[in-house]
C-alpha cells in the first residue's frame, strides 16, 4: 500500500510543490493517523511527515530479499600449511607500510616453500593472495598452485573478474577459435597445429595472409616460432617483400632463429663489411655508409631513437643481429675481438652490438668475456651473468669481491637462490672484510644478498655482527641478520 | 618459578595465566602498519631480556634494547589493555608493547613473578583510577547545579531557533524542488549546517552535512535525499515539542540534536552487567575526525552497545576493547529510548578469548530485532546484527541465512575474504545495519575471528 503513495511524495517533491502539488488518492490506514483525515492537498511539512513515516515504515518493516545459498565449495584433498606457517603469511599479507619490496620477496619465497613441500595456504589468505598475484602476474602460478580446489571456486564466485584463475580453454583448441575467437586464442589454435603439423599450420596462415590487419598478422606470424624449421624460410623471405614493418620485425625474428638461414648469411656479410683487422689486435671499423633497400627489407630501421647517430646506429643494429659465429673469420678465438685496440669512437658501439648479440643468443664465452670488461656493468652486466652457468657465475662473483669493485651487486643479482656453498662463503667472507664500506649502492646490494643467501647463514652474519663495532656498517648487518632470521624462522614452520 | 609453556592453552585453568591473544588481535590493537612491521621484526629479534607474564594479574613485562644504554621496560596490563612504555615514541601501543604481545601470542613468554619496576606501575595505576572515581562520585554543589540548569535553558532558546531555520529550509526545497540538487554541490547545504552550529545543534548540523552528500551518491539519490530530509523534518517537529515527549524519547532527541552529555552523568546511570562480546569494529572519519565504532553484544542479556571512540589523524585510536575477545562488565548506556551508545564502567577480571559469540541469529530474527529498534528511535543509522549465514557475491552482494532469507550489503561493498575463508559454509558473521544495507564486520568460524 504505501508503495503507491512513494512516487507520488517523491514526483512532487522533485520539481516542487510549488508546481506539482501533492494530492495524495488514497491514504492507507495506520498512516491516517499521522496525516490526519485524507488531506486535499498536502503543503510541504506535511509532504515531509508522510515521507517520514513511510520511510520509517520501510526501513522498520523490511522484509528479507530471497537469494539462492551459494554452493558449497569442494572438500578440500590438499593439507593446509602448518598453523605458524599460515600466521606467518597473515603477517606477509597485510598491506604494512614499510619496505615493500623486502615483504613481496619474503611471500615469493613463502608460496615457493609450500609449493615445494605441496602445502595449501589457508582459505582465509585467499582473497589478499589473489590481490597480491592480481597485481604482480610473476606470482600467479604459485598463487594457483597453494590455492588448491577453493581457489578455483572462489574464482568461480566472481564469474570474469580473475580470468587467471579460471582454466584455460580446452587443451586442443577448436578450430572455431581461428575462424571467430580473438588473437590470442587464434595464436593459440595456430600453435597448437604447427606443433602437430608445421606445413598445414605455414598452409593454414597463407590462406589469410591477404585479410590480415597488421598486428594480427605479426602476431599468427610469431605462432610459428612453434614447430619451425628449414622449410619455413620460404615464405618468411617472401614476408620480407610485406609493405608493412610489423610484418617483417616479425619474421626477422623467426628467420634469426634458422640455423643457416640466407637471412643471418647477409647480418654475418653487413657486419664483416663493417670490420677489419688491420695490423696484430687492431680493429678498423666502417659503419655502413648508407641506408639501402635491402637493409629495409631484413626490417633495420633508418631512423634512430634518440642519443644515437644514424651511422651507429645502423652498425648496432646489424653487429646485433649477426650470428657471433661468423666473428671467427677476423680471430680463430672470436671473443677474443673484445680486447682488440679498436679505432676512431666506435669501439662502444660495437661492444653494445656484440652485448645484443651475446643476451639474444645466449653465447657463454661472449658473455664471461664481457663480464670482464670493466666498462660493462649495471642491468646489462645482471643480463649477461645470467647466461654463465652457476659455477662460473660463482667464480666470477668471487673474483669481483676479492677486487671490492662496485661491480658486485649486478653480478650477484643475476645467481639465482639459493646460492652455492661456494658462493655464499665468498660472500661472508667478504661481508666479514667490509666494515669500512659505506656507500649508497649498499642497499641494493644489501637487497640482493639477504634475499639470496641461503637463511642458515644467519649464525655466520651473527657472528660477524658480534665482532662489529657500531656505525652504518652494524646497522646494515643488523638488518642482514634479522632478515635472514626472518627466513630462517620461516623454513623452520614449515618443518 | 619459571616455567614455559607448552603449545596449546586449552587445559591451562583460567586462574594460571591470563588468556593469549591470537596474532589477529595483536594485529587489531596496533596503532598503525609501519608500527606492525617494527613489531613483528622486533619480536623476532634477540634484543629481549627478562620477559615474562604473571601467574595472579594480568600482567606483560620484558626489557628490550634500544639505542640507549638502559634497555627500555616495556609492559601491558591485559586487562584493558592499557601500555606502558619507557621508549620516547608517542604511539600508543609502541612497537616494543606490540611486539611484546606478539611474542607473548606466539608463546614464547614464559610465567614470571612481575619485577619491581612493574608492581610500581601498576599500583600507580590503581591509584590513579581511585581518585578518578573519587571525583566522579563528588555531587555538584547547589549553586553549580542553578548554573548548570541556567546554561541548559539558554541554550535550548538557541538550538529552537536553529530547529525553526531548519524547518523552513527543508520546505523551502521541497516548494522549489529537489531535482537541482545534484548540481548544486555542498555549497548549498553549508550555510545551513553552518548557522546550526551557531545555534548549538552539532547534531542537526552533522545530519545536514551527511545530506549533502546523497545527491552525488549515484542512482537512486532521489529517494535516498528525501528519505534524509523527511527524518530531519521529523526530528526537528520533535525538537519543537520536546516538553510533550516521553523522557526516554526526549532524550533521544537530544542526543540527535547534539546535546553533549558528560561521562559523568552516563556513568550515573544504572550499569548492565553482562559478559560484553566484542562482535566487530569499524573506523570512519567524519569532519576531519576519525571514529572508531566497536560494537558489543551482551552473552546473557543479547543486548547491543556501541563504544564510540576519537582522534585526530596521526593521533591513535583507543584499542581498549580487542575484537573476538570477551569481557565480564558494568557497562552503562547514553540516555535514550533505544540506547545503543554505552560507555565502559568498570570491568570484572580481564577479557578473554571468545572462540565464538553467542545469541547468533536467522535473517528473519534480526529483522524482527531490527524493527523493534527502529520503533524505538527511528531515527537509528547503524545496528550490530549477528546473523548465522553466508556472504554471497553478485551484481549487488548479500547476506544469506540457510533458509534463503537474505539481506542485501551496502551498494558497493564487497568482502571477498570472508566468501573464500568461508567456501559458503555457514558462519557466524558480524555486521552493521544501515538504511543502505549491511556492512559486514567480523566473520567467526572454526574458531578464528576474521575482519572485514
Amino acid at each position: 500500500m504505501t508503495e503507491a503513495l512513494w512516487p507520488q511524495l517523491l514526483s512532487s517533491a522533485l520539481v516542487g510543490t510549488g508546481r506539482r502539488p501533492c494530492r495524495p488518492l488514497s491514504v492507507p490506514g495506520p498512516l491516517a493517523t499521522v496525516l490526519g483525515e485524507a488531506p486535499a492537498e498536502l503543503e510541504p511539512p506535511g509532504l515531509l511527515s508522510a515521507t517520514a513515516a513511510l520511510t520509517v515504515a520501510r526501513r522498520a518493516g523490511a522484509m528479507p530479499v530471497r537469494v539462492p545459498v551459494p554452493d558449497p565449495a569442494p572438500q578440500e584433498t590438499g593439507e593446509v600449511a602448518p598453523h605458524k606457517a599460515s600466521v606467518r603469511l597473515g603477517l606477509l599479507l597485510l598491506d604494512a607500510g614499510s619496505d615493500h619490496r623486502q615483504r613481496r620477496s619474503l611471500l615469493r619465497e613463502w608460496l615457493e616453500l609450500a609449493q615445494q613441500r605441496n602445502f595449501l595456504a589457508a582459505p582465509r589468505h585467499l582473497s589478499a593472495l589473489v590481490d597480491a598475484a592480481t597485481a604482480d602476474p610473476t606470482l600467479r602460478p604459485a598463487v594457483i598452485a597453494v590455492g588448491g580446489l577453493r581457489l578455483g571456486w572462489l574464482a568461480a564466485q566472481g564469474p570474469g573478474r580473475w580470468a587467471w584463475i579460471e582454466q584455460p580453454g580446452p587443451s586442443v583448441p577448436d578450430i572455431d577459435e581461428w575462424h571467430t575467437g580473438r588473437t590470442a586464442a587464434r595464436v593459440r589454435y595456430l600453435e597448437s597445429l604447427r606443433a602437430n603439423d608445421p606445413a598445414q599450420g605455414a598452409a593454414l596462415l597463407a590462406q589469410v595472409w591477404q585479410q590480415e590487419r597488421a598486428a594480427d598478422l605479426a602476431a599468427l606470424i610469431g605462432a610459428c616460432a612453434e614447430g619451425l624449421g628449414a622449410e619455413d624460410e620460404v615464405w618468411l623471405e617472401r614476408a620480407l617483400d610485406d609493405k608493412r614493418v610489423q610484418i617483417r620485425e616479425a619474421a626477422v625474428q623467426l628467420l634469426a632463429a634458422i640455423p643457416g638461414s640466407a637471412y643471418l648469411a647477409r647480418m654475418a656479410d653487413r657486419a664483416l663489411a663493417c670490420c677489419q683487422v688491420t695490423g696484430s689486435g687492431q680493429l678498423t671499423v666502417t659503419p655502413p655508409a648508407q641506408f639501402d633497400a635491402a637493409m629495409r627489407r631484413d626490417a633495420l630501421t633508418q631512423k634512430s631513437p634518440q642519443g644515437w647517430g644514424e651511422r651507429a646506429w645502423w652498425l648496432v643494429q646489424v653487429v646485433s643481429a649477426a650470428p657471433l659465429r661468423c666473428w671467427s673469420a677476423l680471430d680463430s678465438d672470436p671473443a677474443r675481438l673484445l680486447d682488440y685496440q679498436i679505432g676512431d669512437d666506435w669501439a662502444g658501439v660495437l661492444r653494445e652490438g656484440w652485448l645484443r648479440a651475446t643476451v639474444a643468443q645466449r653465447d657463454e664465452a661472449w658473455a664471461l668475456r664481457l663480464c670482464r670488461l670493466p666498462v660493462v656493468r649495471g642491468a646489462h652486466l645482471t643480463e649477461l651473468a645470467a647466461i654463465l652457468p652457476a659455477g662460473t657465475l660463482a667464480e666470477l662473483a668471487g673474483e669481483a669481491l676479492r677486487q671490492q669493485t662496485d661491480r658486485i651487486a649486478d653480478l650477484l643479482s643475476a645467481a639465482p637462490p639459493p646460492w652455492p656453498p661456494a658462493l655464499a662463503d665468498v660472500v661472508i667472507a667478504w661481508l666479514d672484510r667490509s666494515a669500512a664500506i659505506d656507500d649508497p649502492g649498499w642497499w641494493h646490494l644489501l637487497n640482493v644478498i639477504e634475499r639470496s643467501l641461503h637463511p642458515a647463514a644467519v649464525s655466520a652474519v651473527n657472528e660477524i655482527l658480534a665482532r662489529c663495532g657500531e656505525g652504518r656498517y652494524r646497522e646494515i648487518l643488523e638488518r642482514l641478520a634479522l632478515t635472514l632470521q626472518t627466513r630462517y624462522d620461516m623454513h623452520q614452520e614449515f618443518a | 618459578m619459571v616455567r614455559t609453556l607448552s603449545g596449546g592453552s586449552g587445559n591451562v585453568p583460567r586462574m594460571s595465566e591470563p588468556t593469549r591473544w591470537t596474532a589477529d588481535q595483536v594485529l587489531a590493537v596496533a596503532p598503525d602498519q609501519s608500527s606492525l612491521a617494527s613489531a613483528r621484526k622486533l619480536a623476532g629479534s634477540a634484543d629481549w631480556s627478562s620477559v615474562g607474564v604473571a601467574q595472579q594479574a594480568p600482567v606483560l613485562w620484558g626489557l628490550c634494547k634500544g639505542s640507549g644504554k638502559s634497555p627500555y621496560q616495556t609492559c601491558v596490563d591485559l586487562t584493558e589493555p592499557a601500555y606502558r612504555c619507557s621508549c620516547p615514541s608517542r604511539k600508543f601501543p609502541c612497537k616494543h608493547a606490540l611486539a611484546l604481545l606478539l611474542k607473548w601470542s606466539a608463546g614464547a613468554v614464559p610465567v614470571d613473578e612481575p619485577p619491581a619496576w612493574v608492581e610500581e606501575w601498576l599500583e600507580s595505576r590503581s591509584a590513579r583510577a581511585a581518585k578518578k572515581a573519587e571525583k566522579v562520585a563528588a555531587p555538584r554543589t547547589e549553586a553549580q547545579e542553578l548554573a548548570a540548569q541556567k546554561r541548559a535553558q539558554s541554550r535550548h532558546d538557541k538550538v529552537l531557533s536553529g530547529v525553526a531555520e531548519l524547518q523552513q529550509w527543508l520546505s523551502d526545497q521541497v516548494r522549489n524542488g529537489i531535482a537541482g540538487l545534484e548540481s548544486g554541490g555542498y555549497r548549498h547545504f553549508e550555510p545551513v549546517a553552518a548557522r546550526l552550529i551557531d545555534a548549538q545543534a552539532p547534531g542537526l548540523a552533522g545530519a545536514v552535512r551527511r545530506l549533502a552528500t546523497i545527491p552525488s551518491s549515484g542512482a537512486g539519490w532521489e529517494e535516498r535525499t528525501l528519505a534524509e530530509m523527511s527524518m530531519l523534518h521529523l526530528l526537528a517537529g520533535a525538537a519543537d515539542r520536546l516538553d510533550t515527549l516521553p523522557p526516554d524519547l526526549a532524550a533521544t532527541v537530544r542526543s540527535r540534536l547534539g546535546h553533549p552529555v558528560t561521562t559523568e552523568q552516563v556513568l550515573a546511570g544504572a550499569a548492565v552487567r553482562d559478559v560484553w562480546q566484542v562482535i566487530g569494529t569499524r573506523d570512519l572519519t567524519e569532519d576531519r575526525l576519525v571514529a572508531r565504532r566497536v560494537y558489543l553484544i551482551g552473552r546473557d542479556t543479547g543486548r547491543e552497545a556501541l563504544v564510540l571512540s576519537f582522534a585526530a589523524p596521526g593521533q591513535v585510536l583507543s584499542a581498549d576493547l580487542v575484537v573476538g575477545t570477551c569481557l565480564e562488565a558494568d557497562l552503562c548506556f547514553y540516555p535514550g529510548s533505544f540506547s545503543l551508545r554505552a560507555l565502559v564502567a568498570s570491568r570484572h577480571g580481564a577479557p578473554e578469548l571468545m572462540v565464538e559469540p553467542e545469541g547468533s541469529t536467522s535473517v528473519a530474527a534480526a529483522l524482527d530485532r531490527l524493527s523493534r529498534a527502529l520503533g524505538a528511535d527511528p531515527w537509528l543509522m547503524s545496528l550490530p546484527l549477528l546473523i548465522d549465514g553466508v556472504i554471497a557475491p553478485g551484481e549487488r552482494w548479500h547476506l544469506v541465512d540457510p533458509s534463503g532469507d537474505a539481506l542485501p550489503l551496502e551498494p558497493g561493498v564487497e568482502c571477498w575474504r570472508f566468501v573464500a575463508a568461508a567456501g559458503g559454509a555457514v558462519s557466524k558473521i558480524a555486521v552493521e545495519w544501515g538504511p543502505a544495507g549491511l556492512v559486514p564486520l567480523t566473520m567467526f568460524r572454526d574458531g578464528e575471528v576474521l575482519a572485514a
